[in-house]
């Protein structure tokens, strides 16, 4: 069969937070976007198990693109999130000192930070940190305020720079795996998926862990990515009133530390440690990981109770060595092949500013940006049940009795909410990507309940039949087959077999 | 002749004894470890004629739900079930269902029916 | 938004608040309006298609499903009135119900009585903590006894169940029956947790291995599960390192307990017991919120359909004298778990009932045990006591209290007394009365 040929301006490779949000801002022009997405879903990456942290910015060394962008995507969170409908809070945060020698340590922050360009930091003693955090560890000595931290939802965010990128023009493939990069006298001309045929004047790699296989396909190797594994605790929302913003300890050398930290939703999350793992795909939790997480957690906050703890997983950070920086520019000797790689921490913070960066990087390579006059910057947030009044919960019931219908009850999401996820810009078939969009089995029972439910609803809404419902996409099919084949298929053997395992059981009482 | 010893436990009550038999050519000689006289039956019918109750569900054309629960009316030898389980896949009825309305009849040729445990109603519109 | 009135407002149409209801009815109670979130009533009985439900209570053998139509029908006769598809949001501290559905739309249900029969939900992977990957395949064992017997398809054809609790067990033997293989149930205590009648017909019958002292502590597969290790462990349940081993498997069955689905009882101001995970109840099954009832496994973890019916009759029974205001008033005394108990429930029981009627506790034990005495002590004095051949933790005990063996002098001890119930060696002494040997 003849490929599908596409002829765009830009190709950005990966649909994770940083790649939605280049896809978003050069929506902004008049120019020709395809985002193409190796996995079933945007936001099935490291966007989708990460801290969820915008951070104020005092962590990184001045001068870097993580110092900068970090600074400048903090200033962009309160608009982006208000304009396409993202769930954001700017809480503040707080770096922990357990020690006086820690405490000196604040300042030091204190100081890169400014340096920086960060607002309104300070450091606060004791009794203030105990106000503001009554279950922080008692033995607090003080602690760094950093007024314009915050958390939001990374995934809520990438799904909605896609939906809004979609909305303006930009053309998505999902499921779509770069087997190739079709490079010419130094420049990259055409990018290949399965059963497609890009040709592009301009490639953006954001590509994220995966992100040096791709800068390989076009005859570079100026990085490795080693992904840096860290695990998490997700805790019940019961006890998500135990802190009100982001507790950092002092940071450590591979990472800013165990945090614990509220979520958007109201749940509570700990972690991550810091492990280098080999493998890409190894999002494995550890029993050794895990009570590493908890001891950090407990370090902050002592009296975090395990048992509320909901589920346990693990993401996985892009670095890139040998630099420790993000790597924001055209690969060398390839001038229209733009990486955007080793976006690990502060990465979601600065996804906003990366694809500014982006963009004016692309316009200095020379592509052309002409603002469209029809951009829409604007995406509603989807209707949330559990968000609404009572009057409006009546009024949507009154609209459509679906709305009345709850399918999963520990997040109070109606079978309406499930059915207007599945039909958004961005296609959703799977259970994640449910969960992600509607918070169905986000809750404590992580979909023991709605699971069911949800794939019939997926079934019923888009064709899929049950056995062809999967989790993740891919293989990751939820069921086998339907009950009564595998027993018809196995009819002539199977009487014989069952009579001799009948007797041999009898023995092994 | 083969005799030998069988182990098991017993189920008719909570205590559970672990019995000893002995079994000669299908023949119960003896029980040991039982403490009471339903423990040495218990062993005579599991080692002899055992039985099970047999459930499991058969598909439904034009029901509430696709699938109604059945059951056999009586257990059957336990090693008709591969048998009867094949015979309860390959069965089809029709909504609606009443409970204990045979579903199998003459399950794996064991004389017992396979009956629906639950009433079946038609699917809605 | 509409507003409902009752008498009882029963939460939860499963086995407990199907008799609960009735009953409730039954004992003069005027309008009985019976909730549940699902699309009929029943509750996880229709998902249990195996035998073993009723022999106590009923002197048959029936499965889930004819368990629960026998009760629908009883409550469908007594005049309870009933909404599906109907999820409760919220209780208020003063009763009044919130709930929602397609019909309705968001409801006001104020009620004289409510009865919490909420049931339980699965512990699942979060709240055990298994490392390892997450993969699709993963399901508690409850979620994937829906999908085959409710909705007709398999969760997978190499299965490995973790927990030897009882829907753990059936559904080994369920999906080996549906031409699966269960290659092992693993249980990371040194006895099982399902009874021994499962092990025997849903194990052993199906040459299912066994493996006490185990657990998974890896489980592999990026997309599907492919795999679990699994390790021995050592006596305080850690995995001894260099003893584990790999099982292949597409599918992970998770047996490993049940939680008592409180969420309403907490909005509803109850008191919860640490050890059930329910709340602290009368023996009218009332929780500390007056008018809040409760039965069923919302209150502790049952084995036996049997016992929570009995459990549910007490609720509705208390449930309407507490309407009509006939409740009993007068001294209490709370119930307190002893030597080789892991819980008591009822908490608190009246002394006019312990006076006027047969008054049935049920507990647990903490262990294993062989020939032992179960004793209710009050003070320094056995009240009641009952042989029991064996105790398991996986079997409940109910000990009934007959009536006026608990004096109604008892005043005199003051309100710190309790009444005790323990589990102590039969052949140690002479035992008290009660319970022939056999």
């Amino acid at each position: 069969m003849q490929p599908r040929r596409i002829a765009a301006d830009v190709v950005v490779i990966g649909a994770g937070v940083v790649g939605t949000g280049i896809a978003r801002e050069l929506s902004r022009y008049d120019v020709r976007v395809v985002l193409v997405e190796k996995q079933a879903d945007v936001a099935f990456g490291t966007t989708k198990a990460n801290t969820a942290l915008v951070h104020a910015g005092y962590d990184a060394e001045p001068g870097t693109w993580k110092a900068r962008l970090n600074v400048r995507g903090n200033a962009l969170y309160p608009k982006t999130c208000a304009d396409l409908g993202v769930a954001y809070k700017n809480c503040g945060s707080l770096v922990v000192a357990a020690t006086e020698n820690e405490a000196g340590y604040l300042h030091e922050l204190k100081e890169r930070g400014e340096r920086n360009g960060v607002p309104g930091l300070e450091v606060i003693p004791r009794e203030q940190v105990i106000e503001l955090e009554p279950h922080v560890n008692p033995g607090v000595v003080a602690a760094l305020w950093a007024p314009t931290g915050g958390i939001t939802s990374p995934w809520e965010l990438a799904i909605a720079y896609a939906e809004n990128a979609v909305a303006n023009g930009v053309e998505l493939l999902l499921s779509a795996p770069v087997t190739g990069i079709g490079v010419r006298r130094g420049r990259a001309f055409s990018v290949r998926c399965p059963g497609v045929v890009m040709d592009a004047r301009f490639v953006v790699n954001a590509a994220g862990i995966w992100a040096d296989d791709i800068e390989r396909m076009v005859g570079r190797d100026d990085f490795e990515i080693t992904p840096r594994r860290g695990e998490y605790y997700l805790f019940d929302k019961r006890v998500g009133h135990l802190v009100s913003r982001p507790l950092f300890p002092v940071p450590a050398e591979l990472s800013k530390g165990i945090v614990v930290t509220p979520t958007v939703d109201g749940n509570l999350i700990a972690g991550p440690n810091a492990l280098l793992v080999g493998d890409k795909g190894d999002l494995s939790t550890t029993a050794v990981g895990l009570a590493e997480v908890l001891e950090g957690a407990r370090r902050l906050v002592p009296g975090l109770p395990i048992r509320e703890s909901i589920t346990n997983f693990a993401g996985l950070r892009a670095v890139a060595a040998p630099i420790g920086d993000f790597i924001i520019g055209p690969s060398p000797g390839v001038p229209n092949f733009i990486n955007a790689a080793g976006i690990q921490s502060p990465g979601l913070t600065a996804a906003p500013a990366i694809a500014e960066a982006v963009r004016d990087i692309l316009a200095d390579a020379g592509l052309a940006l002409a603002e469209k006059p029809d951009f829409n910057s604007v995406r509603k947030r989807p209707t949330r049940f559990s968000e609404l009044g009572p009057e409006e919960q009546s009024a949507l019931i009154e609209s459509d009795p679906l709305w009345g219908h709850i399918i999963c009850r520990c997040e109070t999401v109606p079978e309406a909410e499930i059915i207007e996820a599945l039909h958004r810009p961005v296609s959703c078939t799977t259970l994640d990507g449910v969960k992600f969009r509607t918070r169905a089995g986000a809750g404590r029972c992580q979909g023991g309940f709605c699971g069911p439910r949800v794939v019939a609803i997926i079934h019923r809404e888009l064709g899929i039949s049950p056995e062809k419902v999967t989790k993740k996409g891919g293989a990751s099919f939820i069921l086998s087959g339907r009950t009564k084949d595998p027993l018809l298929e196995r009819a002539d053997e199977c009487v014989d077999e069952r009579e001799e395992v009948g007797g041999r059981a009898h023995c092994r009482v | 002749m083969t005799r030998e010893i069988r182990e098991l436990t017993c189920i008719v009550c909570p205590v559970g004894c672990r019995l000893r038999a002995a079994v000669e050519d299908g023949q119960l000689l003896d029980v040991e470890g039982n403490s009471c006289k339903r423990g040495a039956e218990y062993a005579q019918a599991e080692l002899c004629a055992p039985k099970r109750t047999v459930t499991s569900t058969v598909r439904v054309y034009g029901g509430f739900l696709p699938l109604v629960p059945v059951r056999t009316l009586e257990p059957i030898p336990k090693h008709r079930i591969g048998q009867a389980l094949i015979e309860m896949a390959k069965a089809r009825v029709n909504a609606p269902v009443d409970i204990h309305q045979v579903v199998v009849a003459d399950v794996a040729g064991t004389g017992v029916d396979v009956i629906a445990s639950r009433s079946m109603p038609e699917k809605a519109g | 938004m509409r507003i409902a009135e009752c008498d009882i407002a029963v939460i939860g149409a499963g086995p407990a608040g199907l008799a609960a209801a009735a009953r409730a009815k039954q004992c003069g109670a005027c309008r009985v309006i019976l909730m549940d979130r699902d699309r009929e009533l029943g509750g996880i009985l229709n998902q249990c298609i195996h035998n073993g439900f009723g022999l106590q209570l009923l002197s048959q053998e029936l499965t889930g499903p004819e368990y629960a139509e026998h009760f629908i029908n009883e409550a469908r006769d007594a005049g309870v009135e009933t909404m599906l598809d109907t999820m409760v949001l919220s209780v208020a501290p003063g009763g009044r119900i919130t709930a929602v559905n397609r019909s309705g739309g968001l409801m006001r249900i104020s009620a004289k009585a409510i009865i919490l029969a909420m049931g339980a939900r699965e512990r699942n992977r979060g709240a055990v903590t298994i490392p390892g990957m997450r993969p699709a395949g993963v399901f508690t064992a409850g979620a994937a006894q829906r999908f085959v017997n409710m909705e007709g398809y398999m969760p997978g054809k190499r299965i490995v169940v973790l927990g030897s609790g009882d829907i753990g067990l059936i559904m080994a033997r369920r999906l080996t029956w549906e031409g699966a293989r269960v290659e092992a149930v693993l249980e990371i205590l040194p006895f099982p947790s399902g009874l021994t009648r499962n092990i025997v017909q849903c194990l052993n019958d199906q040459g299912i291995p066994l493996y006490l002292g185990h657990t998974v502590v890896d489980v592999h597969g990026e997309e599907r599960v492919s795999g679990v290790t699994v390790a021995r462990v050592d006596d305080s349940l850690k995995p001894i390192p260099g003893t584990e081993w790999d099982i292949e498997c597409d599918t992970l069955l998770l047996s490993v307990g049940l939680i008592p689905e409180n969420e309403l009882t907490r909005d509803a101001g109850g008191e919860l017991d640490p050890v059930t995970g329910g709340p602290v109840v009368t023996d009218e099954m009332e929780t500390s919120v007056p008018g809040v009832f409760a039965c069923g496994n919302v209150v502790h973890i049952h084995d036996l359909v049997d016992n929570v019916t009995r459990e549910a009759w007490t609720a509705g029974e208390g449930a309407a004298r507490f309407v009509a205001g006939r409740q009993p008033a007068g001294l209490t005394i709370r119930t307190r778990a002893g030597d080789g108990i892991r819980y008591v429930v009822p908490h608190i029981l009246h002394l006019d009932n312990l006076a006027a009627r047969d008054v049935r506790l049920f507990m647990r034990a903490t262990r294993p045990d062989e020939r032992v005495q179960v004793e209710a002590v009050v003070g320094d004095q056995v009240v009641f006591s009952k042989f029991e051949r064996v105790v398991r933790p996986a079997e409940m005990i109910a000990l009934t209290i007959p009536r006026g063996k608990v004096s109604s002098g008892v005043a005199a001890f003051g309100s710190e007394t309790r009444l005790i119930v323990r589990v102590r060696p039969r052949d140690c002494d002479a035992g008290p009365k009660g319970g022939a040997k056999a």
